[in-house]
């Protein structure tokens, strides 16, 4: 199951199924936007922003706040 | 290590009020972009350094390839930004062409009266509610197959949503607009959706 799924994302450049790093697809529809990119990862994202570990400390303590586990 | 153009290509820039009504939105487009594997910016998390914040605004725009503008605050008092800096984003669209922008508004056809400029060109409505930010989100900049199941960015917001009195008592904010906030929420976000294996570490 697991393989033919692979093999269906892999056949259509990647652009279903999980987040792929593979992905380097860029589409625009022009009958309604649509912009596709792959996702970036958790730490493109905080790097990309300059999240610094202090503020990922900050996170977690406002989760134990709330009562919401990672 | 990934490209700088790859970082730029994930980018996307929100233009939207900073008032204490549309927090609840402003966690919902983070929540949403993030379980896209998309970046969240906003001219929040540059520093001020003598140029002005129009400049900031310009160079922040320029450095994604997309941006949201929500143009639903019409009421009193009177707010430009938003469609100055869509009007910005117009412009590189147009001579730089290779931004794209998208355009929010809460209520059906009443961009075409407050900006009449833009017809032709449909927002998307969010009817001023988290489920339709995130609608909005997902139909623009979604995968066109494969997307995030709403019912779990659903959930990623409203996780984040409960974090937002400890991130303005922890800062001393009556708000959410801030730098430091702005960054533990996309942090907070970041960590939700590697729970949901929306995203990788």
């Amino acid at each position: 199951m697991k393989k033919q799924g692979r093999r269906i994302q892999e056949s259509r450049n990647g652009i279903h199924g999980r987040p792929s790093l593979k992905l380097r697809v860029e589409t625009d529809r022009k009958n309604g936007f649509v912009h596709v990119v792959s996702p970036a990862t958790a730490s493109d994202i905080e790097r990309t922003l300059g999240i610094t570990k202090i503020q990922k400390a900050n996170v977690l303590r406002a989760f134990a706040a709330a009562g919401v586990k990672l | 290590m990934k490209s700088e153009g790859e970082d730029y290509r994930r980018s996307v820039f929100l233009n939207v009020p900073f008032d204490q009504g549309y927090e609840p939105l402003f966690v919902a487009l983070i929540s949403s972009l993030v379980a896209l594997g998309r970046v969240p910016r906003s001219v929040l998390e540059v520093p001020e350094q003598g140029d002005g914040r129009l400049v900031r605004i310009l160079h922040l725009i320029r450095s994604c390839p997309v941006s949201i503008h929500d143009l639903s605050r019409v009421g009193l008092p009177v707010r430009f930004n938003m469609p100055f800096e869509l009007g910005i984003a117009v412009a590189l669209s147009r001579v730089e062409g290779r931004h794209k922008f998208i355009m929010l508004e809460a209520k059906r056809h009443r961009l075409q009266r407050t900006l009449s400029d833009a017809n032709g060109i449909d927002p998307g409505i969010h009817g001023a509610t988290v489920r339709g930010i995130m609608s909005c989100v997902l139909s623009h900049l979604g995968k066109p197959r494969g997307n995030p199941d709403p019912g779990i960015v659903a959930r990623i917001h409203r996780q984040l949503w409960k974090t937002t009195p400890f991130f303005k008592r922890t800062h001393g904010r009556a708000n959410l607009y801030s730098r430091s906030i702005f960054g533990e929420l996309v942090a907070g976000a970041n960590g939700l959706a590697i729970k949901e294996g929306l995203i990788v570490a």
